[in-house]
């Protein structure tokens, strides 16, 4: 997928955060990594049909409890099913919008899996094919990752943006 | 107003109630179900039928897609407003809901004020 497509997903990020949760994401290439020993927390959607791959919102267990905290409202100090669960609502709303972006860009459809989640680092294990672009962003509720991986590209639309 | 809200996550599920509490006589008149099936169970067993069923698309078990397509094909539950909120935002999305008998189609995320006015609206035109 060409970078312009990828960003799509990046942007949907930035905006929803904004607009959802009131959080402004700055992209900062040199945050510094999650600590070995912090619990990564991974909500992620499957993508199939004109591009194949996933997007997946990476996370620290403080953070996640941060954005499920801004998303409903309700305060919440671990990490526990809702928190979970509203980890995955949001990756899901984000992915779902950014297929919108990528329709107006004229990609042909892409569908979505069920979205996920995945304790732990488990996508270090899924790194052996495909493109994937990870971006680290600063906020008021801590660093957020959004990575797009990106197995194969099928056709952008021949009619061109709609 | 009784309304059936059917999405597999509860934060969802929770948000939905917090929008729509001013339909609601009580607490109860808000039913949940996880996914499709679940509901066609509850639509089935009574009892009554909701004024107002607002069904999520991805869910695991029956998405919500079928199970609109399996309300319209059941003449007890056919004529049923179902609105459908949904992340799925490609014109191709909205356009299989509503030709599957959706009756509006509101994209996540929504603010509460937009999908109380989605309802006033379609209860207006009823």
């Amino acid at each position: 997928m060409p970078d312009p497509y990828i960003d799509a997903f990046f942007a949907e990020a930035v905006d929803t955060f904004r607009s959802m949760l009131q959080v402004q994401l700055n992209e900062d290439p040199a945050a510094p990594k999650i600590p070995e020993d912090a619990l990564e927390v991974s909500a992620f959607v499957g993508l199939s049909g004109a591009a194949n791959g996933s997007l997946m919102l990476i996370v620290t267990e403080d953070v996640a409890c941060r954005l499920y905290a801004r998303f409903t409202k309700q305060a919440r100090t671990e990490l526990d099913e809702m928190v979970m669960d509203g980890l995955v609502e949001l990756v899901n709303i984000i992915g779902g919008n950014a297929l919108g972006r990528l329709e107006k860009a004229g990609v042909e459809r892409i569908v979505m899996s069920c979205p996920d989640i995945a304790l732990g680092r488990p996508r270090e294990n899924a790194r052996d094919a495909g493109k994937i672009v990870q971006r680290v962003y600063q906020s008021e509720l801590g660093p957020v990752t959004v990575e797009v991986k990106v197995l194969a590209l099928s056709l952008v639309n021949k009619e061109g943006p709609r | 107003m009784k309304l059936l809200v059917i999405d597999d996550s509860r934060t969802m599920r929770m948000l939905i109630r917090d929008a729509i509490k001013g339909f609601l006589s009580s607490p109860a008149d808000m039913s949940e179900a996880k996914e499709g099936e679940e509901a066609l169970r509850m639509l089935a067993s009574g009892p009554g039928l909701p004024d107002l069923i607002l069904a999520d698309w991805k869910m695991s078990g029956m998405d919500g897609l079928a199970f609109l397509k399996k309300v319209r094909s059941q003449e007890s539950t056919k004529t049923l407003p179902v609105i459908m909120i949904s992340s799925q935002s490609q014109s191709t999305d909205k356009a299989e809901a509503m030709a599957a008998g959706a009756t509006d189609y509101i994209l996540k995320p929504f603010e509460a004020k937009m999908l109380q006015e989605r309802i006033e609206a379609l209860f207006k035109k009823t």
